[in-house]
């Protein structure tokens, strides 16, 4: 994969990351939940309570699979800080690109 | 029921317990960071995770399931908010994580006063409003811990009021002995974070024990369990409305905005990308505690007694069916949800309190005694001591005040709008430069005013008989004040109502101040940093060394608020960043920021920027004044670069004008050619016509047969000014392109034919010969039949006019060349040298043979002009023979080549 792509592929992930609250807050706001509010029932488990907890799981684990890459793309983009706590790293005019790059 | 005796005992020991963890975790934190190490596990973000979790309280823990069996599934919305806004970390939590860590913030009223310009004003009333705020849902807590003790021991006749001050002395003790053992940078307390952080375990896997238990200790199933209960719990009609979406904003503003929350999110955060893990994994955590509060519910509706407390549900259920065991573990995660709430609470609003009121008041008194007198750091942490205390004995005040008046859920409610009114603070603080101090205070003022009006008055109308008046018939009789319809607007909810009202009023005030008010430096510049924390570093500051401040001064300073040891670590890293081997750094603006930016992760932006500038006199003023400078820089750098893109195009414009120029002038100087040519042209006949016709004025001296020649000259004279001046319209013409000549089939070698016997006139005076070779059968081409013979005419006269040979003789041949029609027209005149076999087609361009020959020079460039129309050409070939051949060449129709 080269630069290129891999840069594609960031832009992708943290769109992705943007549109996913707002694909949830979609899905379980009113109008859209209504749709669900009726009285059928999925394996005895009244529809709504299916959809909703079902979406909720969809939801986690969409970020948790988003939640790889970003991590990667924060660790490229550390800033430099005086925090004690931080082991001391090497700033270098390749700290703001995504990693890998130059490799 | 259980005996109270055993109860208290496992609930101590619980309490040890903790108290072992947080001492063992404290203890490893101390040594490994003395050794340099990260904290292994201590710093996980799983324990991230967990210690964020202390959002679900008490009212989590019993409130949901009450939540559930009287409003279906409305308790979901505030587990839902949470869950949008960690899935959109990426949005708002990476920002404030960054600049948490970046300016050392310790608290969220600490960020909005950092973020405008580091005021005292905004950072009192933000925690004014997280007092008041936090207060009844302390109170909460303790109600839950002494409800469920009464609810587990069957003891009625306890002492409520012992259990709950108990309780309450039992958590500040821990959060005193824990959560004030330093005022390290950043304010993290690693030994409650890992309290918090089992307390999470603990409550979680109570609730789900319960849910399990209800689920299939009543029923057969999850199937089954619903099949009993009328749809009619869940409300699917009413529940998803207005009050939904609010709740679940609210929800979501509370995770962000609770101080608590930003604590353990924000302030103890150790590594920024534990958020990632967070994201998922809270929401997880939330799904988990939320799956199993339905069952809970409809089990107790269904097989408790009617008239049974809801609140209570999780632990009767487990009591009614005999299961002492299970409903002490359920008690033990009632206990833990409530603590650690309290705990991190406390802890944040003590930070708070020290940092933004008690030290700007100790600043004050202290001011003429410069830092000698008294022990800054002792001071810090006394204040969080007695503010700790202070805090959990209003909570019990307010829970003696209020007991037993409210379900546990609405006072939940209340604090989170309450807290809601800093949102827009903080969210146009870190997104939108433009927002200035004045905009967040008269937001703030007004949001806090309006929500204690319409929302945490009438909590208490049950109480005071003067508030119910209030609520009833509006303040002072005033109907329209009423402070559940406000100007007679009617919303149904009356936290809907309250909501809509203080939010309004916060975000519309926040806007327009804002629009209208200019920020101070500080301000800007704080503005700039934190909305652009992803671009700009603190340490990107203009490297000026000349002293601002007496370093011994700052270094005292330090000590003071950082101890001893911490404060000489920090210099001697200063002092070797400038290359200084031994003794104090120059104390310059890049010194003095960084030194205020440690500080604050004591005291906070506003008192720790107090303090230094009193050490550095104007010293601070004028760091703003170069960070504006360095803004005004980089606006120049900006414009120069602007500039240099500007130059660039304004270079290729150039280049594109000077070949334009060029052609031009190339134009200009073949017209200028032309027309010399022209005159010149013009020229020859004139000057015979005007000789001779002098000639014949002067009439005297000629004979009648002089005058008949001249006359004759004259008019061939004529005639050839005519025919030039025709030929000169007709290339005009051709070359402009005005003439559209009429494209059709014809027979090439009729054309050929025509022009040959026009000339066959001077083969027969004996003026040349013309030879007829070998010629190609009919040959179609597409081109006007007239335009054709003209050509053929023009370079048959031409061979015939610049023939000196004494026998001219002109050779005609057609053939076809592949799919072309080719006539050669050759003579054995004296040639053209090769240099002029281009210059022969320009007009007038007879090449060096030029000599009076009668002809205009037009008729090579018009014949060539012409074929180029009818997609041809006419070229002088060389060949091995004496004299000149030009060569006639058209594309032949495809229906003649086949």
């Amino acid at each position: 994969m080269n630069a290129d792509d891999r840069d594609l592929r960031r832009r992708k992930v943290t769109d992705a990351a943007i549109f996913l609250p707002l694909l949830g807050t979609f899905l379980l706001m009113p109008p859209l939940i209504r749709v669900f509010a009726s009285n059928g029932e999925v394996a005895g488990i009244p529809v709504v309570i299916v959809y909703l907890f079902a979406i909720w799981l969809v939801l986690i684990i969409v970020a948790w699979r988003l939640a790889g890459p970003l991590r990667g793309y924060m660790q490229a983009e550390r800033p430099r800080t005086d925090d004690p706590d931080d082991p001391p790293h090497q700033d270098s005019p390749l700290s703001n690109k995504p990693p890998g790059i130059g490799q | 029921m259980l005996a109270p005796n055993i109860l208290l005992f496992v609930c101590l020991s619980y309490v040890a317990l903790l108290f072992l963890v947080a001492f063992v975790a404290d203890r490893q934190a101390e040594a490994r960071a003395n050794r340099g190490h990260r904290i292994g596990w201590l710093q996980s973000p799983l324990v991230y995770t967990l210690s964020i979790s202390i959002y679900c309280t008490a009212w989590t823990f019993y409130g949901a399931v009450g939540s559930a069996a009287r409003s279906g599934l409305e308790f979901v919305t505030i587990y839902l908010g949470p869950t949008l806004v960690f899935i959109g970390w990426w949005w708002l939590l990476r920002k404030l994580v960054r600049i948490g860590r970046v300016h050392r913030i310790t608290s969220i009223a600490d960020l909005i006063s950092s973020r405008f310009g580091k005021s005292p004003t905004l950072a009192v009333i933000v925690t004014l409003i997280a007092i008041t705020a936090t207060t009844p849902y302390i109170a909460l807590q303790l109600q839950s811990v002494t409800l469920s003790y009464q609810v587990i021991t069957g003891s009625d006749g306890l002492n409520e009021a012992a259990t709950a001050f108990w309780a309450a002395a039992g958590m500040a003790l821990f959060t005193i002995l824990f959560g004030t053992r330093n005022v390290t940078a950043n304010e993290r307390h690693h030994g409650v974070v890992a309290a918090i952080a089992l307390e999470a375990l603990v409550k979680l896997f109570a609730l789900i024990a319960v849910g399990l238990f209800a689920i299939y200790g009543f029923s057969e199933g999850l199937g089954d369990m619903f099949s009993r209960v009328s749809p009619e719990l869940l409300r699917p009609d009413e529940v998803f409305g207005t009050r939904w979406v609010v709740l679940t904003f609210l929800a979501a503003t509370a995770i962000i905005c609770l101080p608590r929350q930003f604590q353990v999110t924000v302030v103890e955060n150790v590594d920024e990308k534990h958020l990632a893990t967070a994201s998922w994994l809270f929401p997880l955590y939330l799904f988990l505690i939320s799956i199993f509060v339905l069952p809970i519910a409809v089990a107790g509706l269904a097989h408790l007694p009617a008239g049974s407390n809801p609140d209570m549900f999780v632990l009767t259920l487990p009591l009614a069916a005999d299961q002492g065991a299970l409903a002490t573990f359920v008690f033990i995660g009632g206990f833990s949800s409530a603590t650690s709430m309290v705990i991190v609470a406390a802890i944040a609003l003590s930070t708070m309190i020290s940092n933004h009121i008690v030290m700007p008041v100790a600043l004050r008194v202290t001011r003429s005694h410069h830092y000698t007198s008294g022990d800054v750091r002792r001071l810090l942490l006394n204040s969080r001591r007695a503010s700790i205390a202070a805090i959990l004995a209003l909570g019990f005040v307010y829970y003696r005040l209020t007991d037993g008046s409210d379900g546990l859920a609405s006072i939940g409610l209340i604090a989170f709008a309450g807290i809601a009114q800093v949102l827009p603070g903080v969210v146009g603080g870190v997104m939108w430069r433009g927002a200035t101090r004045y905009g967040a205070l008269s937001g703030l003022a007004a949001g806090f005013v309006l929500w204690a009006y319409m929302l945490l008055l009438p909590s208490f109308r049950a109480e005071f008989a003067g508030i119910e008046q209030i609520v009833t018939s509006g303040a002072f009789g005033i109907a329209l004040l009423k402070p559940q319809a406000f100007l007679s607007v009617s919303i149904g909810d009356p936290l809907v109502h309250a909501l809509f009202w203080s939010l309004s009023a916060n975000t519309t005030l926040f806007v327009i101040v804002s629009l209208l008010t200019r920020p101070n430096p500080l301000e800007r510049l704080q503005g700039a940093l934190f909305v652009d924390v992803f671009r700009t570093r603190p340490g990107d500051q203009p490297q000026i060394l000349h002293p601002t401040a007496p370093a011994e001064d700052l270094f005292v300073l330090a000590q003071r608020i950082l101890g001893a040891e911490p404060a000489r670590l920090l210099f001697e890293e200063i002092a070797r960043g400038q290359g200084i081997t031994r003794g104090l750094p120059v104390a310059d603006h890049t010194v003095v920021a960084r030194l205020e930016r440690e500080l604050g992760g004591s005291v906070g932006a506003a008192s720790a920027h107090a303090m230094v500038a009193q050490i550095t006199g104007g010293g601070t003023v004028s760091l703003t004044d170069l960070m504006e400078i360095a803004d005004e820089t980089a606006e120049i750098l900006e414009y120069s670069q602007q500039l240099t893109q500007k130059s660039a195009e304004l270079e290729s414009t150039a280049l594109q004008l000077r070949e334009a120029n060029a052609k031009l002038k190339t134009l200009s100087d073949q017209k200028d050619e032309f027309l010399s040519q022209v005159s010149h042209e013009l020229r020859t006949p004139m000057t015979s016509i005007r000789s001779f016709s002098e000639i014949l004025l002067d009439a005297d001296s000629v004979s009648d047969d002089q005058a008949q020649r001249f006359l004759t000259i004259i008019n061939q004279e004529c005639l050839r000014l005519t025919a030039l001046l025709d030929e000169i319209l007709d290339l005009s013409v051709l070359e402009r392109g005005e003439v559209a000549l009429a494209l059709e089939p014809v027979d090439a070698e009729a054309a050929l034919d025509r022009a040959l016997d026009s000339v066959s006139g001077m083969a027969v005076r004996g003026d040349v010969r013309i030879r007829i070779g070998a010629r190609a059968a009919r040959s179609d081409v597409l081109a006007d039949f007239g335009r054709l013979t003209q050509v053929f005419l023009n370079i048959l006269n031409n061979s015939v006019k610049y023939n000196t040979h004494p026998e001219p003789e002109i050779t005609v041949t057609s053939r076809w060349q592949g799919d072309q029609y080719v006539v050669s027209i050759g003579d054995n005149g004296p040639g053209i040298p090769a240099e002029d076999s281009e210059t022969v087609f320009s007009k007038f361009g007879r090449g060096s043979r030029r000599q009076e020959t009668g002809s205009s020079g037009l008729g090579l460039p018009i014949s060539r002009e012409i074929l180029r129309r009818f997609d041809g050409e006419v070229v002088l070939v060389a060949t091995d023979r004496p004299g000149a051949q030009f060569e006639v060449r058209l594309p032949l129709l495809r229906a003649a080549v086949e």
